[in-house]
């Protein structure tokens, strides 16, 4: 089998490093040559793999380990830096390298004019390698330099207009968050190697049996690891970075914030499935977090104005599925609905990002409205991409999405546990949100008039383009899904393929009765969320003051940010200017000033004695004699 | 045997004479003697190591030094005690390191203080110092130790008390008040170490007798050799050798600094001028956390393991607390400073875990943690005082209030800053990852508490750089800077030698991990032996 994962990790780097060392003195062409090129071939040598794994069999010989070299060898501290090259990490390859490459070519038409074109793309070329590197490693050491890397170029480049105030908190926020994954993940990691003695993937779950399954050492793990899962893919109680995100350029909200390094906690998850399935707790918390962050994400989204915060709201959302999916053993369909979401919502913020280039940089969608003439191209892609994010039949997304709802009703369905109903509840109705908040931005966006007075213009081939490829893949991306509904059980390509990494796991069996069931329902409330909005929406979007306590609620996004600065942030800084002021001034510094006053007053008190007149020193021997005659006679 | 032989005597020597040259040669050719001795030191430090590389016998231990130079310099008896100092000088792969540290940002700060007034003088002090603590990290008796240790502080003194800044504190300039503080609070220091020496030396004798008068008692090697443990109060109760440890060791924790003994630190850097700084974050801290290991691990083993876990109580207040300071600083340096004293504890840590009783590979990990953690923080460190400095040097404050939008005057710096925060704040593939990881990991087995109480400190230490970056490089610009230029040529010297280094030592820690890890395996193998 060829792998040529190496080399997808090291064109992107040489590309930033080229662009990062000398991108400032070189040409726009030359600089979208280096770039492109980088990409374009790591795409190239990840697909080629990709086919060659395809044309291997048997399945046991898809996974192939290839160690580079030592990094540390210390102790019982033995660190080799791999990479693993398995059906998992190819499908990653190629959605990171392939969606990567799109929105490197669409980038150059929604920068063309900034200043920082270079610094943009060295970013970019940085990202790249740093998810390749996540993706491919074969421990979990260098798994967390590729998590902490790509939390660098995310911050790097949320922050990547440095002038903007927004931008530079937002990109504070997001880094900071995301280093408390990182704590988690360290932490993970410390247990892991204390338990097994080992950090390489293979030797760990090659550790795994009867006797630790359940063990709360397992348990902790997982649910250490999950922390890193949460913050780095937006889950509850740490999302607030992604909405923030949308601060940074749009291709990075689509590439990083959307298609590729959100996804990353779900990625973990699968790859640690061995883990997680000796751990029905952090299982069951995983589906549990899941399931509340996709329904919580979507009321978000029912009301927000700007057309990025509503796709962002809409990622977080989307990735709960991912987890709900995982969180009842099935992986696959959670890296299935990762594929298509990467395909539909990168589409869905470079649509958004055609239309905010179109109209100067403007994102509220109140200033929007009939731009469906105007910009074509963009509505017709934008449209398929909501239809495939809603779960309408054939899309992308109804495959994806259906095969994670019906795992939930047959999970259900299974254990007879209340709480699994509830999740497939949950699904659904976020399924009918969805829908009606997709198709609100849609309708906002395109139908009825135009209200806003910049000049339209639509977006350059060099940003449609990608954006028609993306459609095709939001249209036929899905068909790789399994196809049992319509009575091709043995279609399911993907699931195969990926099986081989989830050989411990107990998927349930589907029964076609529920299966129908659950699809009928989704679609029925698809429709139902776009006929709501269509009926609300049609004729564009017209804005009224609501003073209802509830919809403020919401869309102050249940206040969390306040919350969060009132109950966390202010008390720590509080905590921290107090500490400085009384324990470091006042009690140790104050405290040592004042042993050397104590030191200075004494010294200067006995020196007043020191007069050197004898007369005073005979005074004093005088009293000293009368003192001792005096205390023997009153003792007698 | 002739010391001027030996190549580490020429290691404290070269700077010696730099020092004189540069005193006697006119400015115009005194900078560039300064930098030809400091060169010429690094070349040296560096041939040393490539040798003992090239040798192919690792980098030793205390029972195998690849290289020493060993004579008796003072030796006469009164009456029946004798009175014994050796000129015993070595290296191993735990001081080798840190020597090349020494001479290379001694280099890189005679480059950085190129434009200082009255520079002869200032390149000879720099010089100087640069001579005193590579006396420190060679000598192997343990009243040179001492010795080279109190010599250093009259270079650093005048450093900070001359050159230093004139913001006013406590009714003085802050740079007379932070030298005297630095002074008293070494001196304070310095006494404890002396009377533990004296502990040291005199139940030695009460143990020996005459039998053994001949023998240096000051020499650490002695104790080891043979691989006999004959310190003689071992066959004392455990408690004399924690009092001697504690009396030794309160001149390191001062040092070092540990809380809450740190005080003088914020104080000397706000004063002190740029190389200064860097030399006393980047070097002389480093002494301290060296003479834990080499002084305390090696002859007072039960001493630190009774210690144990006091210090690791102390260590993560040191990381925690120093770490929640530095969030509401309003002073770059004073900020950096702080994070010093952060990031100085999980040294402290990882000496704790390694004197405690969990598996030996664990605390290897952990020790040999520690020890690139003063390599690292000793590069990392200097890098951002490095930057302060251009910044102080260019606006004439470094006040984070008063910045805001610079990184558009001064792109390439920002750059670097960052970049300097974020190996700081322990970016995995950059050095300050490698050692906190390892420190961390050798630490988590025996103190998981503390350890996860530990690792939160990355939280706080991204918030906390990230906020001061954001304020000063980023945000909305201030037209006030209009004038602000980047980083010139000379000034960019330092910056990117030492952010290549950070790179390196990143993402390839492997050979620096090989010449540290035998020697301290080594040194916990006996010390393990003695413990129990």
């Amino acid at each position: 089998m060829l792998n040529l994962s190496l080399w997808v990790l090291l064109f992107p780097l040489l590309g930033f490093l080229i662009l990062g060392l000398v991108g400032r003195m070189m040409s726009r062409a030359v600089i979208l040559t280096v770039a492109w090129g980088a990409c374009g071939l790591a795409f190239l040598f990840a697909t080629m793999s990709f086919f060659s794994m395809l044309g291997t069999t048997p399945a046991s010989a898809r996974t192939v380990d290839q160690v580079v070299y030592t990094w540390v060898n210390s102790g019982s501290l033995h660190i080799t830096f791999g990479q693993l090259f398995d059906p998992l990490s190819a499908t990653m390859l190629m959605v990171v390298t392939g969606v990567g490459l799109l929105i490197h070519i669409y980038s150059a038409g929604y920068m063309e004019h900034d200043p920082g074109f270079w610094r943009f793309f060295s970013f970019l070329n940085f990202f790249i390698f740093a998810m390749v590197l996540l993706v491919t490693a074969d421990n979990f050491l260098f798994l967390l330099v590729g998590w902490a890397l790509v939390g660098l170029a995310s911050f790097l480049l949320i922050g990547f207009w440095y002038q903007r105030q927004a931008a530079v908190a937002a990109a504070q926020k997001a880094l900071v968050i995301n280093v408390i994954g990182d704590f988690g993940l360290l932490l993970a990691i410390f247990l892991i190697f204390n338990s097994f003695g080992s950090l390489n993937y293979h030797d760990v779950f090659g550790m795994l049996g009867s006797a630790t399954a359940g063990s709360a050492t397992i348990t902790a793990i997982c649910l250490l690891l999950f922390v890193a899962c949460a913050a780095k893919s937006a889950q509850l109680p740490l999302y607030m970075w992604l909405p923030d995100a949308m601060e940074g350029p749009t291709p990075v909200s689509a590439l990083i914030h959307a298609a590729t390094m959100v996804t990353a906690g779900v990625y973990l998850v699968a790859r640690t499935s061995p883990l997680f399935e000796q751990a029905p707790i952090a299982l069951n918390t995983v589906a549990a977090i899941g399931g509340a962050t996709a329904l919580f994400a979507a009321t978000i989204a029912l009301f927000q104005f700007d057309i990025k915060r509503v796709l962002a709201y809409s990622t977080i959302s989307q990735l709960g599925y991912m987890f709900m999916s995982e969180g009842v053993h099935n992986y696959s369909g959670g890296i299935f609905h990762l594929t298509t979401h990467a395909y539909f919502k990168a589409l869905l913020f470079l649509g958004a990002g055609a239309v905010i280039h179109a109209l100067s940089d403007e994102q509220d969608i109140r200033q929007m409205g009939g731009l469906r003439s105007r910009l074509p191209i963009t509505f017709w892609t934008f449209l398929i991409a909501a239809l495939a994010i809603s779960g309408i039949p054939p899309f992308a997304g109804f495959w994806s999405k259906d095969e994670i709802l019906s795992s939930l009703l047959v999970q259900a369905t299974n254990t007879g546990n209340l709480w699994f109903y509830i999740l497939w509840g949950t699904g659904l109705l976020t399924a009918a949100l969805t829908a009606f908040y997709m198709f609100r931005l849609l309708l906002g966006i395109f139908m009825g008039d135009y209200r806003g007075s910049e000049y339209i213009h639509e977006a350059p081939p060099v940003m449609t383009v990608p954006l028609i490829v993306l459609a095709v893949l939001s249209v036929v991306g899905g068909f790789v899904g399994s196809f049992g509904l319509i009575g091709l059980a043995r279609w399911q390509p993907l699931a195969n393929f990926l099986a081989p990494l989830f050989a411990t796991v107990h998927a349930p069996e589907v029964s076609l009765g529920w299966e129908w069931t659950s699809t009928a329902l989704s679609i029925g409330l698809a429709v139902l969320g776009i006929l709501s909005a269509w009926v609300l929406y049609r004729k564009g979007f017209a804005y009224k003051e609501n003073r209802n306590p509830l919809y403020q609620l919401v869309l102050h996004k249940y206040y969390v940010d306040e919350a969060l600065s009132l109950f966390i942030v202010q008390p720590v800084l509080a905590l921290g200017r107090a500490a400085t002021r009384w324990l470091e001034g006042g009690v140790l510094d104050g405290g040592s000033r004042n042993l050397a006053l104590l030191l200075h007053g004494t010294s200067a008190l006995l020196r007043r004695l020191q007069t050197g007149y004898v007369r005073n020193y005979a005074l004093a021997i005088l009293l000293g004699a009368v003192l001792i005659i005096v205390y023997y006679a009153v003792r007698g | 045997m002739n010391i001027l032989a030996s190549d580490l005597t020429w290691i404290i020597l070269l700077p010696v004479i730099g020092a004189l040259v540069v005193l006697a040669t006119p400015a115009r050719t005194a900078r560039w003697m300064a930098l030809l001795f400091s060169a010429a030191a690094l070349a040296l430090s560096l041939v040393i190591f490539f040798r003992i590389l090239a040798a192919g016998q690792g980098f030793g231990d205390l029972t195998h030094l690849p290289d020493s130079i060993h004579t008796p310099w003072i030796d006469f008896n009164a009456g029946s005690i004798p009175f014994k100092i050796d000129y015993f000088l070595g290296v191993d792969g735990l001081s080798l390191p840190l020597v090349v540290l020494n001479a290379l940002l001694s280099m890189l700060s005679v480059i950085g203080g190129w434009q200082k007034i009255r520079v002869k003088e200032y390149l000879g002090l720099l010089l100087l110092l640069e001579a005193a603590v590579m006396g420190v990290f060679l000598s192997l008796d343990l009243l040179l130790f001492f010795l080279f240790w109190e010599l250093e502080l009259a270079p650093m003194f005048l450093l900070i008390g001359i050159w230093g800044y004139d913001t006013m504190k406590h009714g003085v300039p802050g740079r007379i008040y932070s030298a005297w503080k630095f002074l008293l609070y070494t001196f304070f220091g310095s006494i404890f170490m002396l009377a533990g020496i004296l502990l040291l030396y005199f139940t030695n004798i009460s143990h020996h007798n005459a039998a053994t008068a001949s023998m240096p008692y000051f020499a650490l090697t002695e104790h080891m050799f043979n691989g006999v443990v004959n310190i003689p109060i071992l066959g004392a109760t455990a408690g004399l050798q924690l009092i001697t440890f504690l009396l030794i060791y309160t001149a390191f924790a001062v040092k070092i600094p540990m809380f809450p003994l740190h005080t003088w630190l914020p104080d000397a850097h706000t004063d002190a001028p740029t190389e200064v700084s860097v030399i006393l974050a980047g070097v002389l801290l480093k002494m301290g956390a060296y003479g834990l290991i080499r002084v305390c691990f090696t002859l007072l083993p039960m001493g630190v393991h009774d210690f144990a876990g006091p210090l690791a109580v102390l260590a993560v207040i040191n990381i925690i607390y120093g770490a929640g300071i530095c969030l509401v600083q309003t002073d770059m340096k004073r900020l950096i400073a702080y994070s010093s004293v952060s990031h100085m504890g999980i040294i402290l840590l990882g000496v704790a875990a390694a004197a405690s009783s969990g598996s030996i590979a664990f605390r290897t990990a952990a020790l040999t943690g520690a020890t690139i953690q003063m390599f690292s923080h000793g590069i990392i460190t200097g890098l951002l005082f490095f930057c302060v400095g251009v910044i102080s040097d260019h606006a004439h404050t470094r006040d984070i209030a008063v910045f805001g939008g610079i990184a558009k005057k001064m792109p390439l710096l920002a750059t670097l800053f960052t970049f300097a925060a974020l190996a700081s704040l322990g970016l995995p593939g950059l050095a300050g990852f490698v050692a906190e990881y390892m420190t961390f990991t050798g630490s988590f087995q025996e103190l998981n508490v503390i350890t996860t109480i530990s690792v939160f400190t990355m939280i706080l230490t991204a918030a906390y750089l990230l906020w001061m970056l954001k304020r000063v490089f980023y945000d909305p610009f201030n037209a006030k800077w209009n004038g602000l230029g980047d980083a010139n040529l000379r000034e960019l010297v330092p910056l990117f030698a030492l952010a290549a280094l950070i790179v390196l030592v990143g993402i390839y820690p492997k050979p620096l991990i090989d010449v540290i890890t035998p020697s301290l395996g080594q040194l916990l193998h006996t010390a393990t032996a003695m413990i129990k």
